[in-house]
């Protein structure tokens, strides 16, 4: 029977008073800004796929594996629908029947690997594994959630889709922002990480004939602190930002390691910095539990506090 | 309907907002109601020169156009009956003016309301015909279903809040409607006539609203009372005393339960429980207006419990009606809340014998109903729960709906208090507005004589709302 799995889940399906609530706290969504790649567009194509409704074709297989498993969407849904599972289980239903999976899903670039096994080792879901000599990936295991990037020394692993949320977008966006102060004033990076924290909901846009507060730090959304390479904080820096501050949960609650690896990638550069005479303290990585933006925006308030009385980086006196 | 010429379409808003896979279209068939029905193509729009070319465009080739905010809506008001475009207009999301001397803002209909009122708290003013679906709410969707929410006891549905707009026509002519002052009486308030008019009459492209002051005090409390009667006698005192209350909402006991059962939040165990509350800039104000209240409601057997002014306090107060409509959808494991009879207005001595009818008719027709609502207002909601994988489930709705809409309309109700018609509440609006219906359709026929603005709708929607579309749910049994 097709759609087996899926099958059990009828009644969440319907369940689904579609208030789309979970909209904003999709990273998936905030990047294309179609409905389809919410959850609630995603609960409603797996409802037309299970009723054959609509085809299991590209385009739908795509959405059903557009997902970084973040879980924001099951902790605001007001009909406690577990997103996450039900997805995993329609994703193994697509699979039986032989769908080749896009999306979000990991894969290794080239056929050009050293078979070293870091990311069979590193990846938290055993979604990598050893099979016949080769490396090959369990699209129904794999989260997505990056880990797999920066371990390989091939530079060979890569994510089909990263949303805004892969490493070279970061990279963009910090120094977009950064280019764009015309004003003297301090100017920081705040890296989120989805998995503890989905800052700033706002989604309109304010005219700029309108005179707004020339913001003094971005807050840009990274899938998993884990995956944030060194470079994307460096780079943030050689563009004149004042200091990074990176946020990852707490280690006990990451479902991904990544909040380990997080907290060595910023305690190597700022040893690095503190070498080449910046303070290191300009960069700095904290810890949070998912749902406390009072103490995100604490947090953030005081490490901005502490890079106001550093001032400008590379000037004289910058001393560790 | 010529067939859809994609690449036109792609040429005018870009390749990046056009989709029309079966994926696409399948998703953006549905809204929060019962109903589906794929459009043949989703359209973001980001500017007004946009909106009119796609506009153009759809009436020279008898198109329909279905104007889509964020899909919250519950009766089915952005389903294409008829397929044609959806205009998912959240491209359009830009708040271009905040005017704290002239006391208004303007806003493109793509803006959030909890972005609006963000971006006005700073200056101390709040837009507040918010409706509880504020985070995802367009107010271009609010406005074309005259939306409201808890606090329209004091500060009134959208109508209440819009001053003017400008429109895109269906021959993709662009007018501007009301003025931005605070009164205007200079010919007919055809901005007034766009509030309510779920997207049939044109293209809401821009909104003037108007703000008012964020009160410095604000106090809630619960009135508990052991007979639903006595809670419905107690709003007709408090209303018709013209006590101040900011909000005025009641819960049954059915409502209770289904709060306690899914989320055990501890609410008293009684017939029925009334929250009030008042703000203002004077703590004396308020103080007086509860007070007022309280003497009202304990007149009529009521119980003042858990009064504060602690924001706290207030939110773990108003955590049983807030959490009440997803607590609905967790009733239980074999029935599915739907959105349906949702949102009925009576007379304020009305509210109890409502609430009383609902269950009364509920249980005649196999399903299961609550009632709550802005009762200071008149604004009752409901929905109704039943295994929805059963014929007779639906024709157990059907009927209810049926019934419930007469008793309504006998006391002197109206269908719909904010939620809109749609297509689930068509065959009510048309009873109800029988007399009125010509003129409606004439209006209709002024602005879009090719009816291609979301056609199939309030008076042109199918009698029978169980078949007027596929609906989202698949009765098999």
């Amino acid at each position: 029977m097709e759609f087996e799995r899926l099958k059990k889940w009828e009644y969440k399906l319907n369940a689904c008073i579609r208030c789309g609530y979970c909209y904003e706290f999709c990273p998936v969504y905030r990047s294309t800004r179609w409905e389809t790649d919410s959850p609630r567009g995603k609960l409603i194509l797996l409802s037309g796929l299970l009723h054959g409704e609509i085809e299991a074709s590209d385009e739908t297989t795509d959405k059903v594996f557009s997902c970084l498993y973040c879980k924001q969407c099951e902790g605001v849904c007001s009909s406690g629908i577990p997103f996450t599972e039900i997805l995993s289980d329609a994703r193994a239903d697509l699979v039986d029947l032989g769908i080749d999976p896009t999306g979000t899903i990991s894969y290794n670039e080239s056929s050009h690997c050293a078979m070293c096994l870091s990311c069979v080792r590193a990846c938290p879901h055993e979604a990598r594994v050893l099979d016949e000599n080769r490396v090959v990936i369990d699209p129904t295991a794999c989260q997505s959630c990056g880990i797999c990037l920066d371990v390989c020394p091939s530079i060979n692993t890569r994510l089909g889709k990263e949303f805004d949320a892969g490493p070279e977008m970061l990279q963009k966006q910090a120094v977009e922002f950064l280019s764009a102060a015309e004003k003297p004033a301090a100017k920081a990076i705040v890296f989120a990480c989805n998995w503890s924290n989905v800052p700033g909901l706002v989604t309109s846009q304010i005219d700029s004939s309108m005179q707004q507060p020339d913001p003094e730090y971005k807050v840009l959304v990274t899938a998993c602190a884990g995956r944030l390479p060194a470079r994307v904080i460096l780079s943030a820096l050689e563009h004149n930002a004042w200091g990074v501050l990176v946020n990852g949960c707490p280690e006990d609650e990451c479902e991904h390691h990544g909040s380990r690896e997080a907290a060595k990638r910023v305690a190597a550069v700022q040893k690095l910095l503190g070498e080449v005479g910046v303070n290191p303290r300009r960069v700095q990585y904290m810890e949070l539990s998912r749902g406390d933006p009072q103490t995100f925006e604490r947090k953030v308030n005081e490490f901005m506090d502490e890079i106001r009385k550093l001032g400008p980086p590379f000037q004289h006196g910058d001393q560790p | 309907m010529s067939k859809l010429d994609i690449e036109r379409l792609k040429a005018i808003v870009g390749p990046n907002n056009v989709k029309h896979d079966p994926a696409d279209l399948y998703v953006y068939g549905s809204d929060s109601s019962v109903h589906r029905a794929a459009p043949d193509a989703v359209v973001r729009p980001g500017e007004t020169s946009e909106v009119q070319a796609l506009l153009r465009y759809a009436n020279e080739n008898l198109i329909p156009i279905i104007p889509r905010g964020s899909g919250s809506g519950m009766c089915g008001q952005v389903v294409p009956i008829h397929g044609g475009i959806v205009l998912d207009m959240k491209r359009m999301n830009r708040i271009l003016e905040i005017n704290l001397a002239d006391v208004y803002c303007r806003v493109e209909p793509g803006v959030i309301d909890d972005d609006l009122n963000k971006a006005l708290k700073p200056h101390g003013v709040f837009y507040p015909a918010t409706p509880a679906s504020s985070r995802i709410a367009t107010i271009g969707g609010e406005i074309a279903n005259n939306a409201s929410g808890v606090r329209s006891v004091k500060y009134g549905a959208t109508r209440e809040s819009v001053l003017a707009m400008k429109v895109v026509l269906a021959n993709g002519d662009l007018i501007t409607l009301g003025a931005r002052t605070r009164v205007e009486a200079t010919g007919y308030q055809l901005e007034r006539l766009f509030v309510g008019s779920e997207g049939t009459l044109g293209v809401i492209v821009e909104a003037t609203l108007s703000f008012v002051p964020i009160p410095t005090f604000r106090a809630m409390g619960m009135v508990l009372f052991d007979s639903l009667d006595d809670a419905g006698d107690a709003i007709g005192a408090v209303m018709g005393k013209g006590v101040a209350l900011s909000m005025l909402e009641l819960v049954d006991s059915v409502a209770i339960k289904a709060v306690n059962n899914a989320m055990d939040l501890g609410l008293p165990d009684v017939e029925a429980i009334l929250l009030i509350e008042a703000d203002g800039m004077v703590k004396e104000a308020v103080d007086h207006e509860l007070e007022a209240a309280r003497v009202l409601c304990e007149k009529h057997g009521g119980t003042l419990t858990q009064l504060s002014y602690d924001p706290k306090e207030r939110a773990k107060i108003f955590l049983g009606r807030k959490k009440l409509f997803p607590a609905l959808s967790m009733y239980s494991d074999s029935m599915v809340s739907t959105a349906l009879a949702d949102d009925m207005a009576v007379p304020y001595s009305k509210m109890a014998e409502t609430a009383s009818k609902i269950h009364e008719i509920a249980e005649r027709n196999g399903v299961v109903m609550t009632a709550y609502g802005h009762c200071g207002s008149g604004c009752m909601h409901t929905k109704i729960l039943m295994d929805t994988s059963k014929k007779k489930s639906w024709e157990g709705a059907r009927q209810a709906v049926k019934e419930i809409y007469e008793y309504v309309h006998s006391v002197g109700g109206t269908t719909s208090a904010e939620h809109g018609i749609g297509l689930s509440k068509a065959s009510a609006f048309k009873r109800e507005k029988a007399d009125s219906i010509p003129i409606m359709k004439a209006v209709k026929a002024a602005f879009d004589p090719n009816n291609i603005l979301n056609p199939g709708k309030l008076f042109d929607a199918p009698d029978d709302w169980v078949t007027a579309t596929d609906l989202r749910y698949v009765a098999s049994k």
